[in-house]
């Protein structure tokens, strides 16, 4: 079976700047989440396959046909859906007659075309006569992708599109979206700068920065096997530790002797810990010693920032019912295996 | 105190609706049937109406055509293109009328008239289409055309509902040029109301058939307003989200490139070209009748000082109606806001009979001076200094002065401290625009200039009438550099980006 997109040699840039630096790509089919901090140019690269950045280099090809590369497909005639980040809903159109925007005049039975959108997106049928004005936000991102999905794309591409929503709206309404996108059977490109949404929605994730994909995976793979210390800081929140290895499986550093994940040449290495993987025990209990600097209380849990005796800051994840204070002595441990990268020569 | 000034205001610029309907009243229902009821009301009337029709159309194709070439195709050199659309401006109508028929007697005619005010008035629409062009979310467009939408189809349903407020607006605007525009018309030999309107005055100084025809005038006016209001009202055109303005992609012109830069160049040679070339020539003829330096300077500081008073005054003015309204919201405030923008939809020509009319019946020392001529500016051009002063008024947000107030200001102190250092810039450019508007009005300052008075304007207007091309030509060009300034500025303010 063809990839619904496949990306090869992408290279984009602004005036002389490169902003995409030869990105490969393939999304088979499910939720691909572009993941990485703001002007890392992941909008630039969905809009290069939407067809409004022309790129310098590289192919596109969408479901088996190319888009880009010998010769450049219009953007109208790529058959791509596109959701931007606040929707752009036509406000003069009421919701019936924007999610029948993209339709042909010779689709007959448009009307039942819309209804089915709306119930796709979970939303009743009495909304298709209200305005775009008339809708909250999470409704107007879902309308948005009614519109986009009503052509029967292949694959639909969302720029951020929960940003703008409040933190309570933007996880029912991302269930709602990749629901409504499985059972469309279209394919998804999702780039966005939180790394919940992008780990919790997607079948698989991208990591990119400066314009290139530093690893691409499965989210349980990028975030438990990072390729890059830079993935692993970025995503796990993981504090970064220099460490000595000796024989290959263990690794010696300023939080003792610790496990590694896989087996690692002799050497100076960089270690990843995550921080739910540091344990925070009162003060003489086994582990590194160290004091607290500062928490922030979430509720369900806290991030504690303490630092070792030796001087490196680490961050560590605690359970609600057990967070110290700040300046209080304590001891840092490590739990699990631990991921180290080489030292560069 | 503030609401004292307020009220005075408002009332001041309802003195001509107010003598309008007045002297109607007056007059009496059957005089005014006999007046009105005449072949040569009729045929005013059909000449008004085909050149507001006509000259609105084509100021808006002209308008919405060329601002969506500059923003939305990749036409080369678009910054210098902007700046030539909006140019015309900077051409008083008069003195582009006086250029064309100067030049050719063929556009003494109804073709001709409406050519040349389309020239000189369809930068009313291109202006606020693209400042709406470059708000516009550029997503909106690209959904659409991912949707599998060609350019036109995007732009019909797609670019061009969501400019029409602004292309309505600015046509609006044009109207209202339209029916009070004088200079232009008399010397194409295009009689319309307000052209009659003057003639009764000149025959017969200030009889009831001009007031009748001023009411006439005014009814249109109103007419405008109110299709206007009612065009936009079913309009939903609130934008949704806040949305990233970022850069739209523009449509490749590839073949259409040349007849597109074609196309421009034409309507530059033909709004611009043509009335400079005409001054140029009749300048460098008119050199042998050697230009009087004296009366020019004359002319010009009478013109500037003129300009200067009018443009404080009117500002000055604008201020309290202001104040009132963005931060005493009310009942009266508004009504007072509104009360100024109805003298928007006044013609020159109506503000200048009531006041005649008015300073002979109440205050005849005051007739046939500069006070007059001055208050008549005022209520002129107060709508324009009120919209520029409230967009700077609206950048202070209130929590300063609250602040202020908190540290212990008193009311006076927080005006003085905080809103007025802060709104200054935007005052300077609001009396700036005013001043320039003045600078180069005509129709009004005929009637209410006190004898021997002479403005650029009244000088170009009494050479190019009398068909002494060559003397006018100085004070022709004169008007025009006057205007660059607040075309320019005008220009500017259209392409800042929303943000």
């Amino acid at each position: 079976m063809t990839a619904a997109l496949e990306i090869r040699g992408l290279e984009a840039g602004y005036r002389g700047t490169p902003v995409l630096r030869g990105l490969d790509l393939v999304v088979p089919d499910g939720v691909t989440a572009i993941l990485g901090p703001s002007g890392c140019g992941k909008t630039t690269l969905l809009r290069a396959v939407a067809g409004f950045v022309t790129p310098s280099a590289g192919t596109v090809t969408v479901a088996g046909s190319e888009v880009v590369g010998r010769r450049t497909v219009p953007a109208r005639l790529r058959g791509l859906g596109y959701v931007p980040q606040d929707g752009a809903l036509f406000p003069h159109l009421s919701v019936a007659r924007n999610v029948r925007f993209g339709l042909p005049r010779s689709v007959r039975d448009a009307d039942a075309r819309v209804a089915e959108m709306l119930e796709l997106v979970e939303l009743p049928a009495t909304m298709a006569t209200r305005y775009p004005h008339e809708l909250s936000g999470g409704q107007q991102q879902r309308v948005a992708l009614a519109r986009a999905l009503a052509p029967r794309p292949r694959v639909v591409l969302l720029d951020e599109p929960f940003s703008s929503l409040d933190a309570s709206l933007r996880e029912d309404t991302g269930r709602a979206v990749v629901r409504a996108l499985r059972a469309a059977g279209a394919a998804a490109v999702l780039v966005t700068h939180d790394q919940g949404e992008a780990l919790s929605l997607a079948d698989q994730v991208a990591v990119m920065l400066d314009g290139a994909f530093l690893q691409v995976g499965s989210p349980g793979s990028v975030y438990l096997t990072p390729s890059d210390p830079r993935v692993a800081s970025f995503l796990g929140h993981a504090s970064l530790l220099d460490g000595k290895v000796a024989d290959g499986r263990e690794a010696t550093c300023a939080l003792g002797v610790v496990p590694l994940q896989t087996t690692t040449a002799p050497g100076v290495v960089r270690l990843a810990v995550r921080a739910e993987q540091l344990q925070i025990r009162s003060a003489g209990a086994d582990g590194a010693p160290a004091e607290v600097v500062d928490i922030s209380f979430y509720g369900h849990d806290a991030t504690v920032r303490v630092r070792l005796d030796s001087g490196e800051e680490l961050s560590a994840r605690t359970p609600a019912t057990s967070v110290p204070t700040a300046g209080d002595r304590v001891s840092v441990r490590v739990v699990g295996d631990v991921v180290a990268f080489a030292e560069g020569p | 105190m503030l609401l004292v000034v307020g009220v005075g205001v408002a009332a001041l610029t309802l003195v001509p609706l107010g003598y309008v309907l007045w002297t109607t009243a007056e007059l009496g229902a059957d005089e005014a049937r006999d007046f009105l009821w005449r072949p040569r009301i009729g045929e005013l009337l059909w000449n008004t109406v085909r050149l507001l029709v006509a000259g609105v159309a084509a100021s808006a194709v002209l308008g919405v055509v060329g601002a969506w070439v500059v923003e939305r195709t990749d036409v080369p050199g678009r910054g210098w293109w902007h700046g030539l659309l909006c140019a015309p401006l900077a051409v008083p109508a008069f003195v582009n009328g006086y250029g064309w028929v100067s030049t050719t007697h063929a556009v003494q005619s109804f073709p001709g008239a409406v050519m040349v005010v389309t020239l000189s008035y369809y930068p009313l629409v291109y202006l606020p289409t693209v400042a709406a062009l470059r708000r516009l979310d550029p997503a909106v467009e690209e959904v659409a055309t991912s949707l599998g939408r060609g350019g036109w189809s995007v732009f019909a349903r797609v670019t061009l509902p969501a400019v029409s407020p602004a292309v309505l607006g600015g046509a609006l605007l044009v109207g209202l040029h339209l029916l009070a525009e004088y200079g232009a018309l008399q010397l194409l030999n295009y009689p319309t109301l307000t052209t009659a309107i003057l003639q009764q005055y000149a025959t017969v100084f200030n009889g009831p058939e001009a007031t009748l025809l001023a009411l006439v005038l005014v009814s249109f006016c109103l007419l405008l307003l109110g299709l206007e209001l009612l065009l936009r009202g079913h309009r939903r055109r609130s934008r949704v989200g806040s949305g990233s303005s970022g850069d739209p992609v523009r449509i490749r012109l590839g073949r259409m490139r040349l007849p597109v830069l074609a196309g421009l160049t034409g309507l530059a040679l033909w709004a611009l070209g043509v009335p400079l070339a005409a001054l140029v020539r009749w300048l460098l003829r008119g050199t042998s009748a050697a230009v009087d330096l004296g009366e020019l300077s004359g002319a010009v500081v009478t013109t500037l000082g003129l300009a200067v008073s009018g443009g404080v005054t009117a500002t000055a003015l604008a201020v309290p109606v202001v104040w009132l309204a963005v931060r005493n919201r009310g009942l009266v405030t508004t009504a007072v806001e509104r009360s100024v923008y109805t003298a928007s939809a006044m013609p020159g020509i109506v503000i200048a009979l009531a006041l005649v009319t008015v300073s002979i019946r109440l205050v005849p020392s005051l007739y046939q001076t500069v006070v007059v001529l001055l208050v008549g500016y005022t209520i002129l051009f107060l709508p324009r200094a009120v919209v520029s002063v409230r967009s700077t008024f609206e950048l202070v947000p209130p929590g300063l002065e609250e602040v202020a107030r908190n540290l212990g200001c008193t009311g006076p102190g927080v005006a003085r401290r905080v809103t007025l250092p802060l709104v200054l810039p935007g005052l300077t450019a609001a009396t700036a625009l005013v001043s320039l508007a003045v600078a180069t009005e005509l129709t009004a300052t005929l009637l209410l200039a006190p004898l021997g008075t002479d403005t650029l304007a009244t000088r170009f207007w009494s050479d190019a009438s009398s068909i002494a091309y060559g003397a006018a030509a100085p004070y022709g060009l004169a008007l025009i550099v006057l205007s660059i300034p607040s075309t320019w500025l005008l220009g500017r303010l259209s392409i800042r980006s929303a943000s």
